[in-house]
């Protein structure tokens, strides 16, 4: 038992566990370093919190942290956090409700942890990996978070500085509820509902970080609602069934990311203003825009030059590298998809295609306010940009199917030559 | 192998197999599903994420394109142009439906060969790329395009029974091949321009099932890239049949039933003809 020889220590000695199950809840009321070697693993066995830190200064690391109590409306957590300055290092939470959970403690590092959610439970039922409530200053660095609600939520947390987190298989990666002033940086976001749900907060800058696959029909790699004056640069956002949406957001700048392969890049409601979109890479995306009303109120290039666009059909005669025609983006399907959603199942149709070209060549309708005045000719470099981050998640190749191909491929000339052979027999009958 | 049925059938494909234009097609059919997937797997630096997606989206086009085209052509072709060589069929002391079930199974040979040689020699390249999973949802696309095969083949037979002048008949196969392809995606377009949304809504999705062609693209993006791949669109299939499984299913149901209509309608036509 890891309780009675806390019950004994005084503030500020080390106390070294060794590797062992430990079924015991622990309350830490002073200020001591517990530090466990050859992952000491600790089980609540289901009953409120694991970890209860009430002293500031404590610090936790090496263990393995499982079996917090059930009930979301208790919010019981394997590491509940009541503290200042407390640091949680290198453990493993598993079977947790909410892994780390903070309660108006500041300056609080959470590092190189992992939490691993309960596939048991349905998604609402789970709590957050790490969820801060009323705290402010704290690092969150190198944590994988899996299969919980939402990866790390925010709620008046303001200044906090994430780094280098993984979060995948999650609801939101990231969300934000009334947290001003935070940073987020070289985090990788994958197969979540949403990479980041930014909601009613402000001053946010993220840098650097991945979103990718994120798939289904709420399914997002940004998400922004009530949000005004982020700051989003060098972030990669690929393979999302909608890139980056904006609802009811004013005074947000995006700029140098790059946005690939999603089937929708950008949805903006036309409820905020002052958005300035600029120096992005759009990359093979199935649709450029979707938007909610008449105009997006969209500032689509700064003085220097506008975005990317790989379907742009424009020419650039004078070489500059700017494109000399203005990029319209919302092409005439997209116009009417706005309209009626289901005419989607007509998009990669010959007549869509015959419909483009007409209306490029004689435009018949409207296409909406949204117009990049000055595109780049050719996508920008930005070694910033996190590819290589983004390759370890990439799809893993099979050379062995290409055998089975093979086989196939054999399979209509077998044929021919077999239809051959028979020719002569046909023949004769 | 002696029943006249396969004999007919034998004999229509080796006919089929000798015609310079089949080859050629064939050819030329497999040489663009190579050349697509080469310059969007290989030649763009694959990423891991939607090239092979976005890939197949254009084998899906080309193959909705090219297979309803071939299919109709030589059939119509197989029927029309040797009058002397049916005429002589005919005359054989076997049924008119074995005649025409025999000239239709070897077309149907002819072009599911076509269609397997097409689509598995870019196979063999894709699959040093993608993972085991988009090899599956790539043979899901190869089971749809020979089905769309079986309806375009049937559709022939049943153009050459109801125009037998060449040129009609041609006329008449070329027709049908731009209708499905162009004039009726435009009229559901434009269809936009003139209905409600609330009425638009169903019949642009139940519109689907007028064409063929239509049902096989929506049921090979839907194997290559889910319901959500239509975003809203998809979101309101899924409400009205239940699920991806009932998708497909209802899909394969009208393809089965574009496939078997036009056979039954020849086959009536082609026993009461007077040839």
């Amino acid at each position: 038992m890891i309780m009675p020889v806390l019950n004994k220590a005084d503030p500020g000695d080390t106390v070294v566990v060794h590797g062992g199950e430990y079924s015991e809840s622990l309350v830490i009321d002073k200020s001591i370093t517990l530090v466990g070697k050859n992952r000491p693993w600790i089980r609540g066995g289901y009953t409120g919190h694991v970890i209860l830190v009430s002293a500031p200064g404590t610090t936790i690391e090496g263990f393995e942290i499982s079996e917090a109590g059930t009930r979301l409306s208790k919010d019981f957590a394997c590491i509940r956090v009541e503290a200042d300055s407390v640091k949680i290092r290198n453990n493993v939470i598993s079977e947790p409700l909410h892994g780390i959970y903070v309660k108006a403690g500041s300056h609080i590092t959470i590092v190189d942890n992992v939490v691993k959610g309960r596939l048991d439970l349905i998604r609402s039922d789970r709590g957050n990996g790490i969820h801060l409530w009323n705290s402010r200053h704290n690092l969150i660095r190198g944590n994988e978070i899996f299969n919980v609600r939402d990866g790390i939520y925010f709620s008046f947390a303001d200044s906090t500085t994430i780094l280098r987190n993984h979060i995948h298989h999650v609801r939101y990666g990231l969300h934000y509820m009334y947290s001003n002033a935070n940073t987020f940086t070289e985090n990788l976001f994958e197969r979540n509902v949403a990479g980041a749900a930014l909601m009613f907060s402000k001053h946010i800058v993220f840098d650097r970080n991945v979103f990718a696959r994120c798939r289904g029909f709420r399914a997002y790699g940004i998400l922004y609602k009530s949000m005004d004056e982020t700051h989003a640069m060098n972030n990669l956002i690929i393979d999302n069934s909608r890139g980056l949406f904006m609802d009811n957001s004013n005074f947000n700048t995006f700029e140098n990311n790059d946005v690939v392969d999603n089937d929708l890049a950008l949805q903006i409601l036309g409820n905020g203003e002052g958005n300035a979109i600029t120096n992005n890479n759009f990359i093979n995306n199935l649709s450029n825009l979707l938007m909610g009303g008449k105009g997006t109120g969209t500032i689509w290039a700064s003085e220097a030059n506008g975005n990317y666009w790989s379907d742009y059909r424009g020419y650039d005669l004078d070489g500059n590298g700017l494109g000399d025609v203005p990029h319209k983006i919302q092409d005439v399907f997209q116009v009417i998809e706005t309209q009626v959603p289901e005419v989607r199942f007509y998009r990669f149709s010959p007549a869509a295609e015959i419909l483009e070209v007409a209306e490029r060549t004689l435009p018949i309708l409207e296409l909406g306010t949204e117009n990049d005045p000055i595109p780049l000719f050719r996508p920008q470099t930005n070694d910033d940009v996190p590819w290589a981050r983004a390759a370890e998640i990439a799809s893993v190749s099979s050379p062995a199917a290409g055998l089975i191909f093979f086989v196939i491929a054999l399979l209509p000339f077998s044929l021919l030559i077999f239809s051959n052979w028979r020719r002569g027999r046909v023949h004769v009958r | 192998m002696n029943h006249p049925l396969l004999l007919i059938a034998m004999q229509e494909f080796t006919l089929n197999r000798r015609n310079k234009w089949v080859t050629s097609f064939a050819g030329l059919f497999a040489f663009l599903t190579l050349f697509i997937s080469y310059f969007g797997m290989v030649t763009s630096g694959y990423s891991g994420f939607q090239d092979f997606a976005r890939t197949s989206t254009s084998l899906i086009n080309l193959t909705g394109f090219v297979i309803p085209l071939f299919a109709l052509l030589l059939g119509v072709f197989s029927f029309i142009s040797n009058r002397e060589y049916l005429e002589l069929l005919v005359a054989q002391p076997i049924s008119r439906m074995q005649v025409l079930m025999g000239k239709y199974l070897g077309l149907l040979l002819t072009l599911l060969i076509t269609t397997i040689a097409g689509f598995s020699i870019p196979g063999i390249l894709i699959s040093f790329t993608i993972g085991p999973a988009g090899i599956l949802s790539y043979v899901t696309v190869i089971l749809f395009s020979l089905l769309l095969a079986v309806v375009f083949s049937g559709c022939a037979i049943l153009i050459a029974q109801i125009a037998n002048r060449q040129q009609i008949a041609l006329g008449v196969a070329i027709s049908v091949w731009i209708f499905f392809e162009v004039v009726y995606g435009l009229a559901m377009l434009g269809a936009t321009l003139y209905l409600s949304p609330a009425v638009l809504k169903s019949v642009l999705t139940l519109g689907l099932l007028g064409n063929p062609i239509d049902v096989f693209r929506v049921l090979s993006l839907l194997a290559v890239g889910g319901a959500e791949f239509f975003g809203p669109a998809g979101a309101t299939l899924m409400k009205l049949v239940g699920s991806e499984a009932w998708a497909v299913f209802l899909g394969l149901a009208a393809l089965l039933t574009w496939s078997v209509l036009p056979v039954v309608f020849a086959m009536r036509l082609f026993s009461r003809q007077n040839l």
